[in-house]
């Protein structure tokens, strides 16, 4: 009597042992009907002007896929937090996220300080960083098991058209303005690099703070060592900021910038002084009146959900939903960060028709893309440079 | 080098104009109002209403802002200041802060505007002038000129006009004021009104140069050394001021190492604290107890 007791008592533990230990094993945030995708953006500081776009393009996807049913069955949350574009609040938020939120993944995290400090926080609790949206080489290499990247490197595409640039300009003698973070170094190398390889050195770097808007110095600066080529480790502001600065003081370079500086609200900032600054870039924007046909409809879509044009950012926002979700609907039902990280590796080569270069990850590489061209503003558009 | 001059003197005139709203306030009633430069960030984001939205014409939306401000001004005063008068000196610096907060916080709620950064349209935009090899911009040639003009006022004012003798009186002693029949009450909102509408007209010339934002009010900040420096008492002083840390970060931006520059203000303020307590044109109170 007793032995069948005890025999019944310890398999009865083991089964529920085992039960525990499979649910030790599901990741957080995937529940039965809900899967939790978290985001660091920039709701207030000097990157709000992507990070409003980034966000309602995730959103869009979201909502759209969620109409349809969701992922295997689960419907997706795009909780979004503001970093203010400062790693001290990073680090908080990104507590908030993966420790109270509990979600399963951060996707489109806005800002390379931002990334890597919540990174550590994510990692801890084996919470993949999805597609962020910054072109630092930290954000797939060392190739990591939680670190997945899309967006060609700041490092990588400088270095690649930064000569080529220089030598269709005829240009003579390079300089840098770029941003004292590891965003601004990470452009900085690149062009130095880049130029090395022909070359040609950098006869002057000046920088700026985070944030700084007045380029009086640095402008001066530049002029004085006769540069006619100037590579710009700038963003949103500063990008018109400095260029405006310079086309004052009858200084006129050619500025390239890198993917950071392309976007449509340069020249709507910078206005004609803007003209004729070439910048990298990887997916193109979505205007409006494009000439593919497809993007002009998902632009409507937008413009009918939102009430106002989309942007490029709006369209990486919604791709990297798209892809991220690809990823875990061939995870399948029993979806964990392990489940996750292979389908996406071996997923194969994903594209959209909207224009976005095409992403495949493999085990050994967790940059998506590495396709980058330059572009040039022309009376206020953007326009492929051949 | 020219060029450098005109530029630290043109970003001094600025943090001049904040300081000047610094030194008027703590005059008046010996508190600091950090809520300056959010002061200055309301005021361009009102001229961005009223050119962007209301289709003001660019003179008309200036004096309209700076009226705005002024009754902002004077209303923050009525009903935040006056009540805690009395209170420690801490508690009306964390007020003001507060303040500060809270207007980055109503402004970044705006829909579509409040977290964007937007361009005011100025009919001098783009143009420039050329003085003896340095290319001086119009932005910064209004700035310099506006500085001079209202120094020029407030000089005419507090030399000459009864108000403004009153607010001198007041601002040495409220209590001897008080006796002499000078509404010390109705002369602190008048002075903050004021302190109010200057922010608003530095935000106003700072806008070409620096786009409107709701971060922009952290050149605020870059005030307080102008102010210090200056001597916290003293209105010319606060000028003075914003011009040598004006000119000290242009130079320090170009001759010195990189980084240099961000620190180069807040040096030069604890150099001033060290050598010259009361600023350079600042005057030696003591109190008699």
């Amino acid at each position: 009597m007793r032995i069948k007791n005890g025999f019944i008592v310890t398999a009865v533990s083991v089964l529920l042992g085992g039960a525990s230990l499979s649910a030790h094993a599901q990741s957080q945030g995937v529940s039965s009907n809900e899967i939790l995708i978290g985001s660091i953006q920039d709701l207030s500081g000097p990157l709000a002007g992507f990070s409003k776009m980034a966000a309602a393009g995730m959103q869009m996807r979201a909502d759209e896929i969620n109409a349809k049913g969701g992922i295997n069955g689960r419907k997706l949350k795009v909780i979004v937090e503001d970093s203010a574009y400062n790693p001290t609040k990073a680090v908080q938020v990104a507590q908030k996220l993966v420790n109270q939120d509990k979600v399963f993944v951060v996707a489109g995290t806005i800002g390379t300080v931002v990334n890597n400090a919540a990174m550590p926080v994510q990692f801890e609790k084996n919470v993949m960083n999805f597609a962020p949206l910054t072109g630092a080489r930290d954000m797939f290499e060392p190739v990591n098991k939680l670190k997945f990247a899309i967006l060609d490197d700041y490092y990588g595409s400088m270095k690649e058209h930064a000569p080529v640039l220089f030598k269709k300009v005829n240009a003579k003698k390079a300089c840098i303005l770029h941003q004292d973070d590891e965003f601004g170094l990470e452009v900085a190398r690149g062009v130095t690099d880049g130029l090395k390889s022909i070359n040609v050195p950098i006869s002057e770097t000046t920088t700026y703070k985070r944030g700084a808007t007045d380029f009086s110095s640095q402008i001066v600066k530049l002029k004085n060592a006769n540069c006619d080529f100037v590579g710009m480790g700038t963003l949103i502001r500063e990008t018109p900021g400095a260029i405006a600065e310079a086309r004052k003081t009858g200084f006129n370079p050619t500025f390239m910038g890198s993917i950071g500086a392309y976007t449509e609200l340069v020249p709507m900032l910078g206005k004609e002084a803007v003209n004729g600054f070439y910048a990298v870039y990887s997916a193109g924007i979505p205007y409006a009146d494009s000439s593919n046909e497809n993007v002009r409809t998902w632009a409507a879509n937008y413009k009918t959900k939102y009430g106002s044009d989309p942007q490029l950012f709006s369209l990486y926002g919604y791709w990297i939903i798209e892809l991220l979700s690809r990823g875990m609907d061939k995870a399948g039902a029993n979806l964990t960060t392990e489940t996750l990280v292979k389908a996406l590796e071996t997923m194969g080569p994903q594209t959209n028709n909207l224009g976005v270069p095409t992403v495949q990850f493999s085990d050994k590489n967790h940059l998506g893309s590495s396709f980058s061209a330059i572009a040039q503003i022309q009376n206020g558009r953007w326009v492929e440079v051949k | 080098m020219l060029q450098l001059v005109f530029g630290g003197i043109s970003q001094g005139c600025i943090y001049g104009l904040i300081a000047l709203g610094f030194v008027l306030i703590y005059k008046a009633t010996e508190t600091i109002s950090f809520a300056q430069g959010e002061l200055m960030m309301v005021g361009a984001f009102g001229a961005l209403l009223l050119t962007k939205f209301l289709g003001f014409s660019y003179g008309f939306a200036v004096l309209t802002a700076v009226v705005a401000l002024a009754l902002i001004g004077l209303m923050l005063e009525r009903m935040v200041i006056r009540p805690v008068l009395g209170q420690t000196s801490l508690a009306i610096v964390l007020i003001t802060l507060g303040l500060g907060y809270v207007a980055r916080g109503l402004i970044a709620m705006a829909p579509e505007i409040g977290t964007e950064t937007h361009t005011l349209e100025v009919p001098y935009a783009g143009k420039v002038l050329d003085v003896g090899g340095a290319v001086i911009s119009y932005d910064h040639l209004i700035v310099i000129g506006a500085t001079v003009l209202v120094s020029l006022f407030l000089y005419l004012m507090f030399r000459f006009s009864k108000v403004g003798i009153a607010m001198r009186a007041t601002s040495q002693n409220q209590l001897a004021a008080h006796y002499m029949g000078i509404p010390v009450k109705r002369i602190n909102g008048l002075v903050w009104s004021m302190a109010a509408a200057l922010a608003c007209l530095a935000g106003i010339l700072l806008a070409p140069i620096t786009f409107i934002h709701v971060n922009m009010g952290f050149i605020g900040l870059k005030a307080l050394p102008a102010a210090v420096v200056g001597g916290f008492t003293s209105l010319p002083g606060a000028i003075l001021g914003g011009i040598i840390i004006g000119l000290v970060e242009a130079f320090s931006g170009f001759y010195l190492p990189e980084g240099f520059k961000e620190v180069s203000a807040y040096v030069v303020m604890l150099l001033v604290l060290l050598l010259y307590p009361e600023g350079l044109l600042g005057e030696r109170t003591r109190k008699k107890v």
